[in-house]
């Protein structure tokens, strides 16, 4: 288990976090979500014993990340963003160098190496220097010194960033296949990322925690898209009459035809109590669907929230 | 009792152990730079230099390294700074720090570990100037006990200037301005040995001065005076500064 209890992290007079709690269950694959400089690099940093939160406090299996940092840290192997690896070694220095450092026993260095090489595809690479791989490669050395020690927690600041489309898919491919016995913590900016990899999403934005959902929910919007051929009269108040629907909302359709936004409690079969009004009716809808979330909207009106209030 | 001692021996093995992997990062890391193999030849270069040119060894008639050991706490300030400068600056340049310090060790271990990497390298450039003895050999009656005072005094100064120059290179991002900022502090260490603070100081207020210089401590471990005061005295400058090295990486957990 990961504990976070009220994480606070000033610069100065910058708040980077601002009382960020959250549980993750051991297994998990989590996405922490953001836009830029909203604080997932500072949780991460955090988490891992780099950094000393200003106030609350943070555990890793147990282990007081500032009491007894140590201990927690020999359960966590880390990326930092941007896997800054010391280019001038060879792939397997670099490996064996950081297999002693984790204290990895002698006898099982080999075998641990091994192990993280086939994991990541870095067996064509062993015997070149660091510093003349491509920064794909480069990601996935970051990754494999993460792991050599075996750790039950993986934490990956921005793990695809920079990485073109085929390196991104290795990369979290590699993930998947961690994530099935360890719990893995990364950070991304996009959306997709996180539905590809995670099993759920804790969003950040301007130092807060705002949506800590399991990815399911969090990729299904609570809306519905409702668009109907031409404008059938009175179609917005028998929506709006429908169960579940808290509140419907026209939206703009630059053919002519009618749209709405109806805003629900998420329950199930809603979508289907609409698509048989519309049969009812004899509505044609040419749209019904879940509305999806689409994280930069949502970051945009998160942060608009958060200017407004202070 | 006994297990508790064999206990502590073992922690400490393991604690050392992760210092000499440190250690040899650091070397590998300054081999593979030019920088380190510049300033080594700088050094030797300029050793050669003073000895042979400066101090005029064949004119003298002494079979000596007198000469070379009269200027060795100037070329120790140049040197040392210059082989400590990226060893903090670097890592934290590169983002590598971050990595280091999300490691199960110590501060102190990381620190021990990147002052015995240094060392090695000044051992090693002080090995390269072992040339300059064998060929003043040659030319008479070479007392060696004078030369190994010489050298075990240059070990000494120069792990203090290496605990000075690490400071330094923790405190900045640049290495280059670490390498000033070592420059300038390792070069105040002789300040209060010059011999211009006679002309215009009582004579009795220059000489206690003087006691705080490196200089004078260097002289009296060459001239073979092995006094336990001298020898404490660079040890304990070489371990407040590796200590205020691990007090600089304890802050930079706290204030990022």
């Amino acid at each position: 288990m990961i504990r976070a209890e009220n994480l606070s992290q000033t610069y100065g007079a910058f708040t980077a976090l601002q009382g960020v709690s959250f549980e993750i269950p051991k297994g998990q694959v989590v996405g922490l979500v953001g836009p830029n400089g909203a604080g997932k690099t500072t949780t991460m940093k955090i988490l891992t014993g780099y950094l000393v939160p200003s106030a609350g406090r943070a555990s890793v299996f147990g282990h007081d990340i500032v009491q007894e940092r140590i201990a927690a840290q020999r359960h966590l192997g880390y990326l930092p963003e941007s896997a800054p690896v010391y280019r001038d070694l060879l792939v397997q220095e670099y490996l064996q160098l950081m297999a002693k450092l984790r204290e990895v026993a002698p006898a099982d260095r080999r075998r641990r190496i091994s192990a993280v090489v086939a994991a990541c595809s870095l067996k064509d690479v062993l015997t070149k220097p660091i510093g003349h791989l491509s920064k794909g490669f480069r990601q996935r050395v970051g990754i494999a010194q993460a792991m050599v020690h075996d750790p039950a927690l993986l934490i990956l600041d921005e793990p695809t960033s920079g990485l073109d489309p085929t390196q991104i898919l290795d990369i979290r491919e590699v993930i998947r296949r961690m994530g099935q016995e360890k719990t893995v913590i990364l950070s991304t900016h996009i959306l997709s990322e996180v539905e590809a990899t995670c099993d759920r999403a804790l969003m950040i934005v301007a130092g807060r925690l705002h949506v800590d959902e399991p990815m399911e929910s969090f990729r299904r919007g609570k809306a519905i898209i409702v668009r109907l051929l031409g404008s059938p009269a009175g179609a917005a108040d028998r929506l709006a009459k429908v169960e579940g629907v808290s509140s419907i909302e026209t939206i703009a359709d630059r053919d002519g035809n009618s749209a709405f936004r109806l805003h629900s409690d998420g329950r199930e079969g809603l979508l289907t109590s609409v698509a048989k009004l519309a049969q009812t009716a004899g509505w044609t809808p040419i749209e019904l669907a879940r509305e999806h979330h689409d994280l930069e909207e949502i970051f945009r009106r998160l942060k608009a929230n958060e200017e407004a209030a202070a | 009792m006994s297990t508790a001692t064999t206990h502590q021996g073992s922690e400490f093995g393991r604690h050392f152990k992760l210092s000499l992997a440190i250690a040899g990062r650091e070397i590998r890391a300054a081999l593979s730079s030019p920088l380190a193999y510049t300033f080594t030849a700088l050094f030797v270069g300029a050793a050669i230099v003073v000895f042979f040119l400066v101090e005029r060894f064949f004119a003298g008639n002494q079979a000596s390294l007198r000469g070379l050991f009269a200027w060795m706490p100037e070329l120790l300030v140049l040197v040392c700074p210059a082989l400590t400068m990226r060893v903090w600056a670097e890592e934290r340049k590169q983002g590598s720090y971050e990595l280091l310090a999300t490691l199960p060790l110590r501060p102190v271990d990381l620190v021990v570990g990147k002052f015995l990497g240094s060392f090695a390298l000044l051992l090693g450039a002080l090995v390269f100037t072992a040339g300059i003895p064998l060929v003043a050999s040659r030319f008479g009656n070479l007392d060696w006990g004078p030369v190994f005072a010489g050298y075990l005094g240059s070990l000494l100064m120069g792990a203090a200037y290496l605990a000075i120059g690490l400071v330094c290179s923790a405190l900045v991002v640049d290495q280059i301005l670490a390498l000033f900022l070592g420059w300038v502090l390792c070069g105040l260490t002789l300040l209060p040995d010059a011999a211009f603070w006679d002309s215009f100081l009582p004579k009795w207020f220059a000489e206690g001065f003087r006691g705080f210089g490196f200089g004078a401590r260097f002289e009296a471990v060459i001239r073979g005076l092995l006094d336990s005061g001298d020898l404490l005295f660079f040890a304990s400058v070489t371990a407040f500064f590796l200590f205020v090295n691990v007090a600089i990486l304890r802050w930079r957990r706290i204030k990022a």
